[in-house]
Parts: C-alpha cells; structure tokens; sequence
C-alpha cells in the first residue's frame, strides 16, 4: 500500500477536481499516475497501476451495463429468504394454524392424514410430493399428478384436521424468489430459460463487477472501518460504496458464484456432453442422478401421454418411524411417492434441509406396499458434495430466525452497493462536467449558466430512479394488490403481477419525465415518497381488509404474522424519510459547491444529499 | 451470539489499531508500538472466535458454526463501522463489554 503523505481527508476534498483536471497538464500532474481512477493517464508509470485503471474500466462498465437488473435481482432475491413468511402473509385464510415442529412424532399422523384426503380427492393419483409442515410453514402443501408427466397441481391442506385449505389465488412470496433467477413476469411460467439466461449474465458481469472491484479499491484495508457521511457529495457515496462492498464481500462472492453454479448444467453443458455419452446421445439423465446420489434408473423417463398404474394404498406411519430411527431421530422434511422405472411403487423419505449446510438432503427409499427399507439416497462424491454446500449456502434453508435477518440484511446491504454504485457513476460524471463547465464558463457565462448534462448521463439518471426508487415501490404495490384485488378476478394471480409491473412501468415514466426531458428535483422524492406510502400503508390496509391484522397478531404473539406488518410500517417510514431528505428546495447541506451549482444538473443526476448512505446501518 | 460479541470486539481491537480511529477514539495519537499491538490482538481474537465457532456445543455440525461465524464476521465488522463512524469514544468501552458478554455466552453455549 502506498503511504499518502498528505492528510487522506484533504485529499478526498480535492478528489473530484483533481481527477477532472489530471488530464491537464499544470499543478496535478504529478498526482495523476497515482490516481488509480484518473480519467486519462499519459503513461502508466509500472505495470500494476495501469493494470488497476484498466480493472476500474472494467469495473465501472461491468457494473453500469446490467447494474439495474442486478439491483432487481438482489433486492427480489433478498425478500425471497422471507419466501416462506410472504407466502403465508399474503394468504391470510392459513391463519391460525399452529407452526409444528418437525421433530415432533405427530408429523407422521398428519402426512398420513394428508394423503387419506387426497386420495379420497383424486383415486388414482399416479405420483405426490408433500412437504411437511414445520416451523415456517404451518400447512401441508401436497403437489400431485394422476398423469405420467404432466403438470403437478397444489393442494394445501390443515395439518389438522386434513381438509382443504381454499387460499386466494396469488403467487406470494414464490414471484420474488421466480423473479429473481428467472424474471417470472407471470404465474405459469414463460420464458423461463431465457430468463435464466439473461440473470446468468447479470451475475457473471456481478462476478466480475467484485474483483475487478476489490483490484480497484486502493486502500481496501486502510479505510476498511472508513465511513464519512458528513464529507457530503461523492466522498460520501464513494465511502458508502466501499463500506458496503468490502465488509460484506464474502457474502457477495459466495451469493453470486453459487448463484452462476446452481444452473450449471444449463450455462455450461460441454462437461456434461463429454462425459455422459451415452449410446444415444447425452445422457444427463445419468448425470443428474449422479448429482443426487441416485441410481440412475430409479427416476423413469416417460412422456406427457404415458398411461402409468396409480398408487396402491400406502401406509405412512411405520415408514416415517422408521426412517426417524434410521436418522438418529433427525427431522423429516417431506415425503413422496412415485413408480421408479420398473414400475415399482416407492415411498421417498427426505430429511429437513435444516439439518445440515449440503443442499439436498438424504433420502431414504422405501417400498410403498410392504414398507420395507430399500436404500440410501445421498450424494458422497466431494465435487457434489462441494456443489451442495455452494447451493446449500445460496438457499439458506439451514439458517434459523436470527441467522435469516442477518442474511436478509447482507441482502440489503449488497442492493445498496449497486444502488451507490450506480448513484457513484452519475455524481462523478456530474462533477466533471461541472469543473469543465465553470472552466468554460470563463469564455462563455452564459453557456455555463445553465449546463445540461449529455444525453446519456440523463439517461441513466432515469433509469436509476426507475429501478432504485421504482422497485422498491412496485414491491409495495404488488403486496398491497395482494389485499386490494377481488377474491373472484380471473386470473387473480397474474392481475397482482400486471399491478407489480404498472407500478414499475409508471416510476419509469416519471423519472423519464423527471431526468431526461426536463430534470427537476421532484424525480427522487415522488417515486420514494409513494414507495414509502404503499408500504406504510401495508398494515392499514391488511387491517381494513382481513382479520390478520396488527389488532390480533399482537396480543397473540403471531410473531411471522405481526412482524411482517411491522417490517413493512419500518420499511415505510424508512422510504418515507429517504423522500422528504430529497424533497426539492431542500438545499443539499454537504457540498458548497453542489448547494452554489445550478439546480438543473444536478437535479438530473443524483440525490445530492450524502445522509442518504446513512442507511447502511439501518438495514 | 458469542460469535458475533467476540468478532465485534477482534474488529474493535483493529480498528483501534488504525491511526485514523484511534485518534478519533482516544483524542490523541497512538504509538506504533501500541496500535501494531491492539491489530495483533485483534487478529487472536478473529482467530479465537473461529476456533470456539467450529467446535459448536449442543450436536450442531461444525459446518454449520462456521458458516454462522462468516455471518458473524460480517454484522460485526458493519457494527464497528456504525461505532466508529457515530460512536468513535465509546468504541474501546463497548468493545471490552463484547469481549467480556462473548466469553460468557461462549460459555453458556449461546
């Protein structure tokens, strides 16, 4: 690390006009080769500092082109830890049921009341797969198929009394956790390979975006603790940036590299192709049974028509004993049954994936008419075993209450490095157009009196409050749909989605109007303060609307249920003072110069006030 | 828990060890000797709390510890950020109460 003679603050103070004017010649030059991010460096005087310009490059593009989409994916990824508590939320009709434990030996009596009901419902159910209800998900949700290959259907269930729970029809929490690795825009999926594609872009670029970061950060571990909201204008949103980035670095790499592993097989299908040839072809099959410590023919392919004998009558209750003994008294997670390749009715006993970090847990099979023992199902090898802690840590399914905030809040945190990031790239552009214009301004008062920022700088200001402002408001608005929508509608599902995307489209054509055809300052704190009303509002309208309100879940301790309303009154207000910090004519504190500086570049750019970034802790 | 009271104190002890945040904590400048001494410190304690965290009480696989203690890391080190930034004089007391509180849940198995 270098040793800066002078003091680190005076040169944060200068930082913006130096880089500006290091491309002149005169007084700055000498600093020129040391700045790592100077725009135009004559010669890089050793190899590692152009090789770190050449990162910042990398960095800055890298992070621009698809930085938008990566905030929708991070933001939507970090409410898809809270899945399972959306989904319950928004279906107000599972209230009252009594979260289980999933040690608890009952379990076995209420799988097997679960699948009395559905077959009395559908007799000749060919395959099911239930998950049992624990302490996340208090009902039994069963998917079943009476065809060969077709489309599984839901059926949820009181874990209870076995009868069926009629749920309003929303997708909940799964349109987060859809939209974040595929970009689900509806209920019945569409699209989703390209989806997936383009996500896996988004995260390779993410990918890079990190270490090409952490290269260009030059002075990761002197200012590792170093945050200066009061610096104003871009120190601030620089260090907010750093301090976001590097403290939680280890989450960001592991989050986006298992993200990119997860679909392997799908971004990189030649390993699989040379080593899985079979005689017709690739067999991935065998591959993905090798994946899951399967035996390569215990899951049949068959074709969407096949006719395939529906399941005799199966008694659960020894089964589940016996696999409890077999794990040690280790908790049970789900149960399905199916006809393996032979024909063969089998039982599959899937252990909680809370029991350990590997993803995908073990599977004991057994026989499904005389419930005897047949095999272990679990992956060994250490190349699966390593994928499955990758995958095991992107999903979280092993984190408890306290661990799942935390995460959440890396979450958060890592959308507020992208969200910086992006605001970083507007506020530097600014403040270079600025010093040019005011050295032009010399020549020409008049033309530097009112200096509009380029095109695409407008642009991208636009889309910057689109995205930063506008998710966070479409979010609102698809939860509140959730509540406001008829039970009755057609489509109920998918009319929740056309509210979430409205809502987006509409920020876009605000802040369009608001940055790019005529900058104001009303670009930021409107699509905020709005953001900032919808959630704020979540609680009184889930109040107005059902009986799982604030009133009930309080006194009665329901604490997923209270602390989802709780979560959005605090994300609420939290947006709502974001907005009035923003609220034009309030002169931005920080920075003279930004304060002096003509209203409508700035505007157009960036949300001057540094006490934004404040936020971090908050999260 | 203990991960993450003994981790805030190890960033603590670090922090402290940086020119910058121990002028701003103490109000005077510290000696070479002393702040390679408190990042020294701090270093131990890191490597403590990854010790204890990988020998989990109560039948939690050690891969689970661990991952817990990486979280762990994480929320301290934004936690003594937070201290640093707003809190700078109180900085070495909280960091002593942490240390103390995450040996003691340490030892009652938090």
């Amino acid at each position: 690390m270098n040793t800066t003679t002078q003091a680190p603050d005076a040169a944060a103070e200068r930082a913006p006009t130096e880089r500006a004017a290091a491309a002149a010649p005169g007084g700055m030059a000498a600093e020129a080769p040391r700045k790592a991010k100077a725009p135009k460096t004559p010669k890089a005087p050793n190899d590692r500092e152009g090789f770190r310009q050449a990162m910042s490059w990398l960095h800055t593009w890298a992070g621009l082109i698809l930085g938008w989409l990566l905030f929708a994916i991070f933001l939507t990824g970090t409410l898809s830890f809270f899945r399972s508590e959306f989904n319950l939320w928004m279906r107000p009709e599972m209230h009252g049921l009594q979260p289980m434990d999933a040690a608890d030996p009952q379990v076995a009596q209420t799988a097997q009341k679960a699948l009395d009901a559905l077959v009395r419902k559908v007799p000749d159910v060919t395959q099911w797969i239930m998950p049992l209800p624990d302490d996340r998900d208090p009902a039994v949700n069963i998917l079943w198929r009476d065809t060969g290959n077709g489309r599984f259907e839901t059926l949820r269930m009181h874990p209870q009394t076995g009868e069926a729970i009629d749920t309003r029809q929303t997708m909940g929490g799964d349109f987060f956790y859809r939209f974040h690795f595929e970009l689900r825009t509806a209920q019945k999926g569409r699209w989703a390979i390209e989806g997936r594609w383009v996500v896996g872009v988004a995260t390779m670029l993410m990918f890079v975006a990190l270490i090409s970061g952490v290269i260009t950060h030059r002075r990761i571990f002197k200012d590792f603790f170093t945050f200066r909201p009061t610096k104003g204008g871009q120190r601030a949103w620089l260090d907010a940036h750093n301090v976001t980035g590097v403290l939680v670095l280890p989450f960001y790499l592991m989050i986006t590299f298992s993200g990119l592993m997860i679909f392997h097989s799908l971004y990189m299908p030649a390993g699989i192709a040379t080593a899985y040839k079979g005689e017709k072809g690739v067999d991935s099959n065998a591959y993905f049974a090798d994946l899951q410590g399967e035996k390569a023919e215990s899951r049949p392919r068959r074709g969407a028509t096949d006719k395939v004998e529906p399941l005799p009558a199966i008694a659960l209750h020894s089964i589940l004993t016996e696999a409890r003994t077999r794990w040690d008294g280790g908790r049970i997670g789900s149960v399905q049954a199916r006809r393996d390749a032979k024909g063969r009715a089998v039982v599959e006993v899937t252990r909680h994936e809370g029991d350990r970090l590997q993803y995908r847990p073990p599977r004991l099979l057994f026989d499904a008419t005389t419930g005897q023992w047949l095999d272990q199902a679990d992956a060994t090898s250490p190349a699966v075993k390593t994928y499955g802690v990758l995958y095991g840590l992107h999903m979280a399914r092993f984190a408890d209450t306290g661990l799942r905030w935390a995460l959440f809040g890396f979450g958060l945190l890592g959308s507020l490095m992208i969200a910086t990031g992006m605001v970083l790239w507007s506020v530097k552009r600014s403040a270079k157009s600025h010093t040019q214009a005011s050295r032009k301004g010399a020549a020409n008062a008049a033309d530097a009196a009112t200096p509009r920022a380029p095109f695409g700088e407008r642009l991208v200001a636009a889309i910057n409050i689109a995205t930063l402002a506008g998710l966070p408001l479409a979010c609102g608005v698809y939860i509140a749909s959730n509540r406001l929508i008829p039970l009755n509608v057609e489509g109920r599902a998918d009319v929740e989605l056309a509210w979430f995307f409205s809502a987006w489209g509409l920020a876009l054509l605000w802040a369009l109007a608001c940055a790019v055809v005529r900058p104001s300052r009303m670009g930021w704190s409107v699509p905020l303060g709005a953001a900032g009303l919808a959630w704020a509002l979540l609680p009184v309208i889930n109040a107005l609307t059902t009986h799982t309100h604030l009133g009930t879940t309080l006194p009665a301790g329901e604490w997923v249920w209270a602390g989802m309303d709780l979560a959005f009154l605090a994300t609420g207000l939290l947006l709502g003072w974001l907005s009035w910090r923003l609220r034009p004519g309030r002169a931005p504190k920080g920075k003279a110069a930004a304060a002096k500086a003509p209203r409508t570049s700035t505007a157009a750019a960036l949300p001057t006030t540094p006490d934004v970034s404040v936020s971090t802790s908050g999260a | 828990m203990s991960a993450f009271l003994l981790c805030f104190a190890a960033w603590s002890a670090m922090a402290l060890g940086m020119d910058r945040h121990h002028e701003d904590a103490t109000g005077r400048e510290g000696a070479a000797r002393r702040l390679q001494q408190l990042r020294r410190t701090g270093w131990l304690l890191l490597l403590l709390s990854l010790w204890l965290a990988a020998h989990p009480a109560g039948g939690v696989p050690a891969s689970l510890g661990v991952t817990a203690w990486a979280v762990a890391l994480s929320v301290a080190a934004v936690a003594v950020t937070a201290t640093v930034t707003w809190q700078p004089r109180r900085t070495p007391v909280l960091a002593g109460v942490a240390l103390v509180a995450g040996l003691a849940a340490w030892a009652w198995g938090w």
